[in-house]
């Protein structure tokens, strides 16, 4: 009986915790609930020239603000509609400062992090034996810095008035009365926060009044720093703790004690405090009035463990970031899109698909968003890759469209999300549903599977982004709509590059390419005759290698990019012509890339284990960069942007007379590989919407966006490279020669490169593209070859298995 | 007499009363028993309408769409069937799924009976039950790591042999065959094993025991006692384990992904690829021919029973 009685009383305290619970989680919901039903999030992009690598958004009395470095450094305020500018008197102590981080204060003054390039000094010394070059720092007399602002008798610092003379006074703030600078600066409205990363140490606030002060933190290894909305300012430093610093006398206090030699960057969302943690992809969210550790943040961290990154390549910089939004909740801005929680809640709720808006967009610099604020009246303003851009909530969006094209691509690519935004611009009354099938860590198969449960129950897509499918298979399936009786409609008037973009047109024209790129090669002059083939180049390295030690820089140093370049750059000859490889071709191919991968230089990269593997080859200019700057003799792969790539070689071939390149891998066939292959659906409902969209991708007001990081298909587009761009290379320098140390400036193509490169384009005949399938396998196999996990006849035997069974079904 | 005239009378009528009421109660039996059939129905309608929308319906579909064209659904006639007889991919698959229940089934029920045999005798059989269906509990994908973890070419076994100074045996390529046969019977193995001490324990000690006095030792027993009467328990098993075969897809494609090596490429691998590749025609023709293979297998087999019980 007892034991009953207990049972009872067990399950009705049970019930209670989960009827709590339940009326918490209602609560939070109905919190999150609020959204609007109908409508959807609509995209605009600001038009804000030279808008580079602003600062984050404040947002202090209904004004949203921002300021941007260009030739001055620039505040920007929205009122929610416009954005107005005005320039702000601030300058840099001398011309090699360079903002690390430019931040706001509420009433409009401006808080600069930024660091001195003068104080490091760089030597170049020959590390004996393998022929590289390191940088190394030799110069321990580094000239003091930052804290000659004109003495102020009632407010100077005395430490730092010690050090009047140094490099300020004599360049930018050299004022004949010591006085009138201090009012200048004044009028500047500006507070400096200066970190100088050579002494390491000094964290100097400077004041808009024109006096200054060293705070006094303890480490003074200044990591990150942040500014309240009601202008508290806190500092995150390398040992992981937080310190709060009164911005008028520059004393600090430590805050949060955090986690030991963490360092990691802050943000601040409203009374909150937010630290991503890099190490292990999840936050800590302190009270930023109490210090206390928010708890029950498993929601919120399960979400971050699978949709936040860090830019490896820049210290880690945070790819998202938090903004306050209303009632206590934050948003959150990342790739994947925008995000509402509620602190303490179970449930990131996502008002805003990224993969299908600029939102997922990424470039060098920009790995994701890195500011968002909540402008009100579900309004939302993002710095990210495509440059500042508003999302706001438009109830009649849906309403307003006559029709809704589904666009299905097997991975996500900035320049689908490009064209797919210039559509959405053209044609705001078409709905636009982007669907990517390996996405959330699906296999090819599955995505696959999933495209054609789509298409057999009638809801297939209107447009088929081919790239990684199997197009021929597509094609033989009847799923393809021949464009040959679209073409007039859906060419540009200013024409394209027809080799690249109409290249599909077995019995018809099957797709049309937006971009393109082309194999390379490059050796000492007078050598190129003798590369033809996969198998020369291989010979070739091996001889160097003997001859000079390394005949190659890998320029990457994952093994399945390497061996994903050289597929690409001799793909044609192992391709079968049907988007696969022929089975008999594989242990040549893999015998020809261990022999360069062997000859080649794979230096030790220290930040490799922070690198995940990337889909695309780790590319910091062209290969063809390495011959003269770092001595090598042999260069192959692809080059898939006019300024990053081909004015890149045709630079370096005219600064180093002793190297010479090719368009082409092999000089019997000119090949190219056509990038984001857009087809329409035989099954389409929409087919006037789906050649409109072609259309639209291949316009010149859509391939402009290609033209510094693709080769567009649109011949305007393409030759607007030719022009003397003026917005491009303003001091571009691609490195240092070895022999003298000057610079090597980029140059512009001249007409004889021009015209070189335009009679290759001219004879296009061999598309190289292979299906995400075979890829894979061959990738997987290579690497295991080349890492010594199998050797050569176990890795080919293993993907002409898979090849030959795949031709047998 | 009129007295016995209306005895008579009131026999006759006593008689046609209770022949009308046979009648009637015949009439309400009818009734009744036609309710019973409703009620009958009632209770098979869930499970026959899941088994109609998600299988028989489907096989159906299956069956028109190996007389049509993959994306288009038109009418090709018997293009997909000779498609597939012409496959080599088909031939590879069938051989290898033949071959492997070939190669399972004997092995499954000899070993699996040869443990029961031994298992019946001792006391604590409760607890050695529970442990057989362990190998059942454990998930495929599991079961799948902790063979790569020991037969993969850098795992535990070739480790072994490779210190030791041996070559190492490439256990996911050409011996990945047996190494699925191991997987397959090492999960079914514990089951199968039940199975046959459930028939053996069925049987009545006194049989043997009878015999046994009559000068009959174990292995006569065996033979003439405990075996004929294991023959429904033979056909329960043969065809479970017969069905199991064809399921041992999981372990394969786990191991070795929707390309693996020749010898462990099954139907099922074939089915997966054809329908990636959207070959859904000659997918629907090869199900309906496999289909035919089990169901002729397992009628056969039913039919051979059916022989010997009467």
């Amino acid at each position: 009986m007892n034991t009953k009685r207990i049972a009872a009383a067990a399950a009705a305290v049970l019930m209670a915790i989960s009827a709590a619970g339940c009326s918490s989680s209602e609560n939070k919901s109905k919190q999150l609930s609020s959204k609007p039903q109908k409508g959807r999030y609509v995209e605009e992009i600001l038009d804000l020239k030279n808008i580079e690598f602003p600062s984050e958004f404040v947002k202090a009395d209904g004004e949203i603000s921002f300021v941007n470095e260009e030739d001055a450094i620039k505040r920007y305020v929205s009122d929610g509609k416009n954005v107005t500018s005005e320039e702000l008197d601030l300058k840099f102590p001398n011309d090699s400062c360079f903002a690390t981080k430019i931040q706001q204060l509420p009433d409009g003054r401006g808080a600069v992090l930024y660091t001195d390039q003068s104080v490091l000094s760089f030597d170049t010394e020959d590390i004996e034996g393998n022929g590289i070059t390191q940088e190394t720092d030799t110069d321990d007399s580094a000239p003091e810095i930052l804290v000659d602002i004109p003495e102020d008798d009632t407010e100077a610092d005395p430490a730092i008035t010690e050090k009047e003379g140094g490099i300020i006074g004599e360049t930018e703030f050299e004022t004949e009365d010591p006085a009138d600078a201090a009012e200048e600066t004044a009028e500047d409205g500006v507070i400096h926060i200066s970190d100088d990363y050579d002494s390491g140490s000094r964290f100097v606030l400077i004041r808009p009044d024109g006096s200054f002060a060293e705070t006094e933190i303890e480490e003074k290894n200044i990591f990150d720093f942040e500014i309240s909305e009601d202008g508290r300012l806190f500092v995150s430093t390398f040992s992981g703790r937080i310190y709060k610093v009164d911005l008028d006398t520059g004393k600090s206090e430590l805050f949060y004690e955090g986690k030991e030699d963490q360092a990691n960057y802050i943000d601040i969302a409203g009374k909150y405090i937010i630290i991503p943690e890099q190490l292990e992809n999840k936050v800590t969210v302190i009270d930023a009035e109490t210090a206390e550790e928010i708890g029950n943040l498993e929601a919120l961290n399960d979400f971050c463990k699978d949709n936040i990154t860090f830019n490896s390549a820049f210290s880690g910089v945070p790819c998202f970031d938090f903004c306050e939004g209303e009632d206590g909740t934050i948003y959150i801005a990342c790739t994947a899109g925008i995000y509402r929680y509620v602190i303490g809640g179970n449930k990131v709720e996502q008002l805003i698909d990224g993969s299908s808006t600029s939102l997922s967009m990424t470039d060098s610099v920009y790995m994701g968003p890195s500011s968002v604020v909540y402008e009100g009246n579900d309004s939302f303003l993002v710095e990210c890759a495509a440059g500042i851009v508003r999302y706001r909530f438009d109830p009649d969006a849906e309403e307003n469209e006559t029709s809704c094209i589904k666009i299905y691509a097997l991975k996500n690519d900035e320049k689908i999300t490009t064209a797919v935004n210039t559509f959405r611009r053209t044609h705001p009354e078409i709905g636009v549903e982007l669907e990517t099938g390996m996405k959330d860590k699906k296999t090819y198969d599955d995505a696959v599977k999933d495209l054609l449960s789509e298409i057999v129950s009638d809801d297939a897509p209107d447009v088929i982004i081919l790239d990684g499918l199997d197009i021929h298979n597509f094609i033989d399936k009847d799923l393809l709509k021949d464009l040959t009786e679209y073409l007039p409609d859906i060419t540009p008037e200013e024409g394209l590059i027809e080799g690249a973009a109409l290249w599909n047109d077995r019995d018809g024209v099957y797709s049309a390419a937006g971009c393109f790129a082309i194999p390379s090669v490059a050796c000492n002059t007078g050598d190129l005759d003798k590369l033809d083939t996969l198998k020369d180049v291989a010979e070739y390295s091996e001889k160097q290698k003997d001859d000079n030690n390394y005949a190659m820089n890998l320029e990457t140093s994952f093994t399945g990019s390497f061996i994903k370049n050289l597929l690409q750059t001799y793909g044609n000859e192992i391709s079968d012509g049907k988007n696969s490889a022929d089975p008999e071709k594989i242990k040549d191919f893999f015998e020809n890339c261990g022999k360069i991968y062997n000859a080649s230089f794979s230096g030790e990269d220290p930040m490799e284990n922070e690198y995940e593997e990337q889909d695309e080859p780790f590319y910091t200019g062209t290969p063809l960069a390495y011959l003269t700057l770092d001595n090598y003799h042999l260069s192959a792969g692809m080059l898939d942007s006019y300024p990053n790539s081909i004015n890149c070689i045709t630079t370096i071939k005219d600064y180093n007379d002793k190297i010479d390149y090719r368009y082409g891998g092999s000089s019997s066939v000119h090949a190219f590989q056509p990038i984001m292959n857009a087809a329409i659906c035989s099954r389409s409902d929409n087919t006037d919407e789906a050649k409109e969209f072609i259309k639209i991708m291949l316009s010149k007001d859509n391939q402009d966006n290609y033209v510094d990081n693709a080769l567009p298909v649109n011949k305007a587009s393409f030759e607007y490279n030719f022009t003397d761009r003026t917005d491009l290379f303003v001091s571009g320098c691609i490195g240092y020669g070895t022999e003298d140390e000057s610079e090597i400036l980029y140059k512009y193509t001249d007409e004889a490169e021009e015209k070189e490169l335009m009679e290759y384009l001219s004879k296009l005949d061999t598309a190289v593209l292979f299906d995400e399938q075979t890829t894979q396998k061959i990738v997987e196999c290579g690497t295991k070859y080349l890492n010594g996990d199998s050797t050569l006849d176990e890795a080919a035997e293993e993907v002409r298995s898979f090849l030959l069974l795949r031709n047998k079904e | 007499m009129r007295a016995a005239e209306n005895t008579a009378a009131a026999d006759i009528q006593n008689s046609a009363a209770a022949v009308g009421n046979i009648k009637e109660m015949k009439k309400n039996k009818k009734k009744k028993k036609n309710k019973t059939d409703l009620k009958f129905l009632q209770f098979l309608l869930p499970g026959a309408l899941g088994v109609a929308v998600f299988i028989l319906i489907p096989f159906i579909d299956s069956f028109r769409r190996s007389f049509c064209t993959n994306i288009t659904q038109e009418f090709s006639g018997a293009d997909n069937y000779k498609e597939i007889f012409g496959n080599e991919a088909f031939r590879l698959a069938i051989k290898n799924t033949l071959r492997f229940t070939g190669v399972c089934l004997p092995l499954l029920i000899g070993i699996s009976f040869i443990i029961a045999y031994m298992l019946s005798g001792l006391k604590r059989i409760q607890l050695i039950r529970s442990i057989l269906l362990f190998p059942m509990a454990i998930p495929t994908a599991t079961m799948v790591l902790i063979w790569k973890i020991l037969f993969s070419d850098h795992g535990y076994i070739n480790g072994i042999l490779d210190s030791h100074g041996a070559d190492t045996i490439g256990f996911l390529d050409d011996k990945a065959f047996w190494v699925l046969v191991g997987s397959y019977i090492w999960k079914n193995l514990g089951y199968t094993v039940l199975l046959w001490l459930t028939g053996i324990m069925s049987i009545s000690s006194a049989l043997c025991e009878a015999a046994k006095t009559d000068g009959a030792g174990e292995v006569k027993c065996l033979f003439y006692i405990i075996m004929p009467n294991l023959k429904p328990t033979l056909y329960t098993i043969t065809i479970i384990s017969f069905l199991n075969s064809f399921k041992v897809f999981r372990e394969a494609y786990l191991l070795a992904g929707s390309y693996p090596h020749e010898s462990i490429y099954l139907l099922q691998h074939l089915f997966n690829n054809w329908f990636v590749n959207m070959d859904l025609g000659k997918m629907a023709a090869a199900s309906v021919c496999v289909f035919s293979v089990i169901f002729i297998a397992v009628s056969l087999l039913k039919a051979v029973w059916d022989k010997e019980e009467n």
